[in-house]
């Protein structure tokens, strides 16, 4: 789980569905981890990393506007150090190459239970 | 498959249903879009979209069904937008299923919520009235089989065979797929213990393999679905007042459009590919949503009977649709008929369903074999005609209905179209068979002039096309947001609701009067200027925050016109049938506003005044043919605001009204005698019309009614302290105008004092204030009679007219002068107060019928006034005069 005596890590959310900003602040709040802000696609993501800069970023792959592969791409362009991981569901297989190409850490399956997901967490952020 | 939520988790749950609700309703919008489109890769994509991510939620809760469904028409969406697949209508039916069955699962999910008693453990049975598995089996058939499925059978393929990453070789994915297959962790995502597929969770991360959520065990999930009967009535049983109620409000809202939108621009314009899909997607609609309100009725219950026939109607009516939409046909006018018929059916059920009264609808088995002669109808017209004299003899044989005449007639477009009866025949077939026509017609050597005209309507129906493909998107947009668009964000609240707060408002608006009288009392009788000054503060705040309260709600109670105007072009198009006219309706500023009051009385005098301006007003196509004027009538229905008033407007320009016949008449009747007669200006003449019995059309037609019209028309608009003013030019055409309030709640009024009595008389209506000597007012005949700016006005004692005695004459008589529009009475009264805001309450029953009285107020002293209706004032004072100086007349004869 997350390290101990540390200040609270700060993630932000990207998905183009407002349930899965439920469910992972449901997950992750409890935890003791900061939402510091929510995006429903990827340009809006790509827009507020730099007045955010989030110790991680949550990113869902297919969204309108801006995918999430695009938006890795741009934030870790302007961002080299930007810690990404993505969300996947079955059916973006795919492109989770071209997700990693692009910058992610990691993947996360949609579906998630807590403690797989506060476990993936805890170790993007420790990368 | 029976799925078990703790109350934790029903939060989400009812998070999800709300998303998916939404990402199913464009999910239908778009891939309706979609064939009139020709697939456009951007509608695709956002199509692909929503369904991914509806997938991806659903499995949240294990829910295999959705998943797996979904799943499917992703997998079918993603090889058409990659082009390995070609889009037909056979493969958007399909999806159009699919989503249907998500929406039917996502709403009984709802129900199942909405159902739900906070705290217990939620149980939801997944059932749907389509075979999930069927359409799952059928969408995976629609994909070419790749060479590495081949192993297992198509029929119960496991939705692995059906994750092979898109771009992947099958080689790669196969090794993937065992790398990874055990590695997914399992875990429950919201701790529903009974899913019998828990939710898979796979972490991966860099170096690792690539992911891939196994669901083997989703396979097998349908095995079990045993349903438990007695637990799904109970549900049903709850549900079923529910769901009546949400198909009703749905239907009217489909209705509405359809009837008042998409007809009438099929009417008008046949060739309107983009209104077609839109009425078919909402048929197809209304059609699954009779299918839910059957799905909640028992096998004996009175509503299902009456349902089940209208859903047949909707099936026959969307199969005739389907049929055109897909041959890209022109509407036939006949076809518009029989669906505004069908649309009356729903309505007819509709109505019995808000009454209660259950029985068979008798119109309906006649309606159902009209719909199928339609479609044989449909099919004998765009079958292949061998020989271009049958062509010609179909032309003839084809009815022409007036209404038709003079436009390009649409018949021959009709015959025009070759398209090959061969029952759901393939596109390929089609198009091939198209070609083969097409070289048939060019070897046809018969009628020039007949293959000139199919060559223009040819080309004219494929530029429709064209037109309908490509702009259908922003038009069918712009369509909508006409309807929908000013709505924005909306609730939708009973009006009992915003009655109680307006009562709620009004009584602040009345209470808060007391704070400066209580100031006052301070002041006077206590001595305490300071507290008395800040009491008087406080009241002027209150006194803001309610006026503000008035403000919003007033505003809440407007409503557009657009909800009364929306139903007059059927009414024109149903007069132009029976009559034989050719009449377009113009309709101006629909997004008028009017309190709801008001809309919701306007209607019937609004409809009496269109169908009179189109049954006798408009002349007969070959009486305006002779007259020299455009053999098709015109009538208008304008709205617009000035000031404080509504104005609404019909005009036509039909015959208009002859002021001698109707003053001859008049005195025939006896309404009037020949001297007043002659005495008589046009416009005078004109008002003859409103008295009450009678009536200019000489044969009693069965669409404007008998003679009970015009005088009822102006009643109703005169209670809504409303006017209504006739202009007419012989030969040119009538205009009604109605001058309407905004709003009736609030109003002014001038309070007066009669017979130690505070009564309050409507500003609206009041046109001046005099105080006149005693002496001044002159005796004729036993009435009063005043000179005032150059007329002569009656004049008459309130307090008589109300039967509370007479006033004394004073040097400075009060005299106030009220009218009604048209005529003009000065009321003497005891005192003139002053004006003041007034929130007219109706009197209650045992008090209603006393003449003259509108209404009550309670003051700001709390005491109660009783509101004068003027208008009834005025006629009982003009009718004692009317009397006696018939009584005079009589005498002197």
């Amino acid at each position: 789980m997350m390290a101990e005596n540390q200040t609270q890590k700060r993630i932000m959310l990207v998905d183009d569905s407002p349930f899965i900003h439920k469910a992972l602040s449901k997950a992750l709040v409890p935890a003791g981890y900061e939402i510091c802000g929510t995006f429903r696609n990827g340009l809006q993501a790509v827009e507020a990393y730099g007045n955010l800069l989030p110790d991680l970023l949550i990113m869902d792959i297919t969204m309108p506007v801006m995918d999430g592969v695009q938006a890795a791409r741009e934030i870790t362009a302007r961002y080299p150090g930007a810690k990404i991981a993505m969300l996947s569901a079955m059916g973006d297989e795919d492109i989770l190459a071209e997700a990693k190409e692009a910058g992610a850490l990691g993947f996360m399956t949609k579906p998630f239970a807590n403690d797989e997901l506060l476990a993936a967490v805890s170790d993007y952020l420790t990368k | 498959m029976q799925y078990r939520f703790s109350a934790d988790d029903v939060e989400m749950l009812q998070a999800f249903i709300e998303e998916a609700g939404e990402y199913l309703q464009r999910v239908e919008e778009e891939l309706l879009k979609l064939e009139v489109s020709d697939g456009t890769p951007g509608v695709l994509n956002d199509i692909f979209r929503q369904i991914h991510t509806l997938k991806g939620l659903a499995s949240f809760f294990g829910f295999a069904e959705i998943t797996r469904l979904s799943h499917q028409a992703e997998y079918v969406l993603d090889a058409l937008r990659s082009d390995r697949i070609q889009l037909n209508s056979s493969i958007v039916e399909l999806l159009l299923n699919a989503g249907d069955a998500l929406g039917e699962m996502i709403r009984l999910l709802q129900e199942s919520c909405e159902k739900w008693n906070a705290g217990t453990v939620l149980e939801i049975e997944l059932t749907c009235s389509q075979d999930v598995e069927k359409l799952i089996q059928d969408l995976e058939s629609i994909i070419p089989p790749k060479p590495s499925a081949s192993g297992g059978t198509m029929a119960s393929t496991t939705v692995q065979d059906s994750l092979e990453p898109v771009g992947g070789t099958p080689s790669d994915c196969e090794s993937e797929d065992k790398g990874t297959e055990t590695e997914a962790s399992v875990g429950q995502a919201f701790n529903a213990p009974n899913a019998p597929n828990a939710p898979n969770v796979a972490v991966v991360q860099e170096g690792s393999d690539l992911p891939v959520a196994s669901d083997r065990n989703h396979v097998t999930v349908n095995q079990d679905t045993h349903i438990d009967r007695e637990l799904m009535a109970l549900v049903k049983g709850q549900a079923s007042a529910a769901a009546a109620e949400n198909f009703l409000t749905d239907a009217d809202e489909h209705s509405e459009i359809i009837c008042g939108k998409l007809l009438i621009d099929l009417d008008g314009n046949p060739g309107d590919m983009a209104a077609l899909a839109d009425l078919f997607r909402r048929v197809h609609t209304l059609k699954g949503n009779l299918g839910l309100l059957l799905s909640f009725q028992g096998p004996d219950a009175p509503l299902r009977a009456a349902a089940k026939e209208t859903m047949e109607v909707f099936q026959r009516m969307e199969e005739l649709l389907e049929k055109i939409r897909t041959l890209r046909l022109p509407v036939p006018v006949w076809v518009t008929d029989i669906c505004f018929a069908c649309m009356d059916a729903l309505q007819r059920l509709m109505t019995m369903m808000r009454s209660g009264q259950m029985e068979k609808d008798p119109a309906n088995p006649p309606l159902l074999k009209e719909l199928v002669a339609a479609r044989d109808r449909l099919d004998a017209e765009t079958s292949t005609v061998p020989l271009p004299n049958s062509s010609v003899s179909a032309t003839a044989g084809e009815p022409i209905t007036s209404s038709q005449k003079g436009q390009e007639d649409p018949s021959l477009a009709r015959t025009n179209i070759r398209e090959p009866k061969k029952d759901e025949s393939t596109s390929e077939e089609a198009s091939a068979q198209k070609h083969r026509d097409k070289d048939l017609n060019s070897n046809f050597g018969g009628d020039k002039s007949n293959r000139a005209a199919e060559k223009t309507q040819g080309d004219s129906s494929d530029r429709n096309n064209a037109k309908g493909g490509s702009l259908s998107c922003p038009s069918k947009r712009t369509g909508s947001d006409s309807i929908h668009g000013t709505t924005g964000h909306s609730i939708r609240v009973s009006e009992e609701k915003i009655n109680r707060l307006m009562n709620a408002i009004a009584e602040l608006a009345v209470t808060k009067n007391a704070f400066s009288q209580i100031a006052r009392k301070l002041m006077m009788e206590h001595n305490l200027p300071v507290i008395s000054r800040e009491v008087k503060d406080a009241g002027q705040w209150v006194s803001r925050i309610s006026a503000e309260l008035e403000d919003a709600i007033m505003a809440m109670r407007m409503t557009e016109v657009r909800t009364v105007f929306q139903k007059f072009p059927r009414v024109i198009r149903d007069i132009a049938l029976q009559t034989g006219k050719r009449i377009s309706l113009m309709m101006e500023g629909e997004d008028t506003e009017l309190d709801k009051t008001i809309i919701d009385q306007i209607g019937d005098p609004l409809m009496h005044l269109v169908r009179n301006a189109a049954d006798h007003g408009i002349e007969p196509e070959a009486e305006r043919i002779a007259k020299g004027k455009d053999p098709q009538g015109r009538v208008w229905l304008r709205a617009y605001s000035r000031g404080k008033y509504v104005f609404i407007e019909i005009e036509d320009d039909g015959k208009g009204l002859n002021p001698q016949a109707l003053k001859e008449k008049a005195v025939e009747k006896g309404f009037i005698t020949a001297a007043q007669a002659e005495d008589m200006n046009e416009t005078q003449a004109y008002q003859l019309i409103f008295l009450p019995g009678f009536s200019t059309a000489k044969a009693v037609s069965e669409i404007s009614g008998r003679g009970v019209g015009m005088d009822v028309v102006r009643n109703n608009i005169t209670a809504l302290r409303g006017t209504i003013s006739i202009s007419s030019q012989l030969g040119k055409g009538t205009k009604l105008v109605m001058q309407l309030p905004l709003t009736l709640v609030v109003s002014r009024g001038l309070m007066v004092e009669v017979a130690s009595q505070m009564l309050i008389l409507p500003l609206d209506n009041v046109l001046e204030t005099l105080k006149v000597p005693g002496e001044r007012l002159l005796m004729y005949r036993g009435r009063k009679l005043l000179h005032h700016r150059g007329e002569v006005l009656g004049v008459v004692s309130l307090a008589e007219v109300i039967g509370m005695g007479q006033e004394e004459l004073t040097e400075r008589t009060p005299v106030v002068i009220v009218t009604d529009g048209h005529m003009k009475v000065g009321l003497i009264v005891n005192r003139l107060i002053g004006e003041q805001d007034v929130l007219v309450k109706p009197l209650p029953d045992y008090l209603s019928s006393l003449p003259g009285m509108g209404g009550g107020t309670i003051m700001g002293d709390g005491r109660v006034a009783l509101v004068m209706n003027p208008i009834e004032l005025i006629k009982m004072a003009t009718g004692t005069i009317h009397k006696n100086i018939l009584k005079g007349d009589e005498n002197d004869g």
